[in-house]
């Protein structure tokens, strides 16, 4: 049997211990906890670190029943459509990075970063720094040279491929540089993309937060009153509504009666909720709406005369209400 | 005579991928996509059942990993990491539509289905279908209880009071499951290597 837990502090806020959030944490990685376990997991977590690698080793437990989806066939228009947008939103960014696999980079080329070669070679060349050696050291000698300058031949030809060298060094500085500073410019415009979406993100949570808030509140009001009810009626069903129950909690002259099981009426009736004296006739009272597929909550200002009631019943009307009562569907007594 | 042996290289992991990515390789995110849409794509038809939704829910999730690759933080593996964001996105979907088809308990079927064990297509590799095996063998060993709670809870999106209600039963039973459940996947998938965090 599960252990059963409730550390609520003061104001009624749900606090956990480490062995408590232990036993939730698989629900907690399903997202199956309720709002209130839910944020309480939540805030121990942010407090105590202590247990963030078991919520990681239930999270890879959880990614992989990912796996057992039957097996369905992804049209291939998706993949086109998304690698296409995400060209586009390289070209729209700057120069494109264009995709290389260094694994099956020609070892020739594999020695000079990718967007040099891209830049200045077309496909298949060699690499230009080696070239204009070979070339100039295979130009073909005059036949007749005379042998006092040939020296000066040498010192030519290494000036010559020096700067031949420096020059190509310059060109690839130069492009460098230049890619750099574009891929600078494209990281800020995405950064600030990615802020202005955030930001978005935060306003959105933000009103969510809001909302859960709200409802908690309202929550634990409701709570509070039925904690501190000064007197509980149960309701059953009749046999023209077995699975209908219902708790009517009171506390002075205010009442919350808590439906479940009734199902919504057509427009043509209602609910309607009698106060039932001893030895009298019972005394019509509020008239209730049932909504679909929801356990109803309904705040009720009760008659002081009507106060000291031995019995409840809530049965089905004309719309607009009756009289007296024609289809009982709950019914409670006050002892 | 020496002949030059050629080796195949090895396939960049998943995380290799995504620092890639962050550079805005297209050739590494087709990659990437190569590798795990069709995993996502089967996980978001079993949510929302419909398939216009379920492409338009992977591209959705697949371009926020394009947008925000650096967010993966190195904590679990990429995987993981992909499918939350896309089961995330999918409950959200459903929650919108509010239009979560009900079933009644004789209609939910066993976290095993047959289905899961069809014979791979051909953009599926060898690895992700011995996974499927492993873990039809590790589900089938639980409760049917315990399959239904851990498939309304993961693929339906359910709360545990929510499908207390939808199987009227004690929610303090459905929690036990719950936990009992996943506890026990974990160790047999443990035992099967399949909780590591893959290189690739």
């Amino acid at each position: 049997m599960m252990m059963e837990y409730d550390l609520r502090g003061k104001g009624g806020i749900l606090k956990l211990d480490a062995a408590a959030v232990q036993e939730l944490m698989p629900a907690f990685v399903l997202g199956a906890l309720d709002s209130e376990e839910l944020m309480a997991v939540d805030d121990y977590l942010q407090e105590q670190r202590d247990l963030l690698a078991r919520l990681e080793q239930l999270d890879e437990v959880t990614a992989q029943l990912a796996y057992v989806a039957p097996a369905q066939l992804l049209a291939s228009k998706v993949k086109e459509q998304l690698l296409e947008r995400a060209r586009q939103d390289v070209a729209n960014s700057g120069p494109p990075v264009q995709a290389t696999n260094p694994f099956n980079a020609p070892a020739s080329t594999a020695r000079i970063p990718a967007f040099v070669t891209q830049q200045i070679l077309p496909q298949g060349n060699q690499p230009p720094a080696v070239q204009p050696l070979r070339r100039l050291s295979t130009r073909p000698q005059p036949a007749t040279a005379p042998a006092r300058n040939w020296f000066g031949f040498v010192a030519r030809t290494i000036i010559a491929s020096s700067a031949a060298a420096a020059i190509i060094l310059l060109i690839l500085s130069t492009v460098q540089l230049r890619n750099k500073v574009d891929q600078l410019a494209a990281q800020i415009s995405t950064s600030q993309q990615q802020v202005s979406l955030l930001e978005s993100e935060k306003s959105q949570f933000q009103q969510i937060n809001q909302q859960l808030q709200a409802q908690l509140d309202a929550d634990r009001k409701q709570f509070a009153f039925y904690s501190q009810a000064e007197q509980v009626v149960t309701l059953t069903g009749t046999k023209d509504a077995p699975g209908a129950r219902a708790e009517m909690y009171f506390s002075a002259d205010q009442a919350q009666l808590v439906l479940h099981g009734l199902p919504p009426l057509p427009d043509t009736q209602t609910y309607q909720l009698w106060y039932i004296p001893t030895n009298a006739a019972p005394v019509p009272a509020d008239l209730l709406t049932v909504r679909p597929d929801q356990n109803e909550a309904i705040a009720l200002t009760v008659p002081p005369e009507q106060r000291n009631f031995a019995a409840i019943g809530i049965t089905i009307e004309p719309a607009g209400g009756s009289p007296v009562p024609t289809l009982l569907v709950l019914q409670g007594s006050a002892t | 005579m020496q002949t030059e042996r050629t080796e195949n290289p090895p396939s960049p992991s998943d995380e290799a991928l995504l620092q890639r990515i962050q550079q805005k390789d297209v050739l590494a995110y087709e990659q990437l996509y190569n590798r795990h849409a069709p995993t996502l794509y089967n996980l978001l038809m079993r949510i929302v059942r419909d398939q216009q939704i379920a492409e338009e829910v992977l591209q959705e999730s697949l371009w926020l990993v394009w947008q925000r690759a650096e967010q993966y933080g190195g904590a679990g593996s990429v995987a993981a990491w992909l499918h939350r964001i896309a089961r995330n996105r999918a409950l959200d979907q459903l929650r919108h539509q509010q239009s979560r088809p009900q079933r009644r308990p004789e209609e939910i079927s066993a976290l095993v289905a047959a289905p899961a064990l069809q014979r791979p297509s051909a953009a599926h590799e060898a690895e992700t279908a011995w996974r499927q095996q492993q873990l039809y063998l590790a589900l089938s060993s639980l409760p049917v209880e315990q399959q239904q709670c851990l498939e309304l809870a993961y693929f339906d999106g359910m709360s545990q009071r929510e499908i207390a209600e939808q199987t009227n039963t004690p929610l303090g039973t459905i929690k036990t499951r719950v936990r009992i459940g996943m506890e026990k996947v974990e160790r047999l998938l443990r035992a099967a290597g399949l909780t590591e965090r893959d290189s690739s």
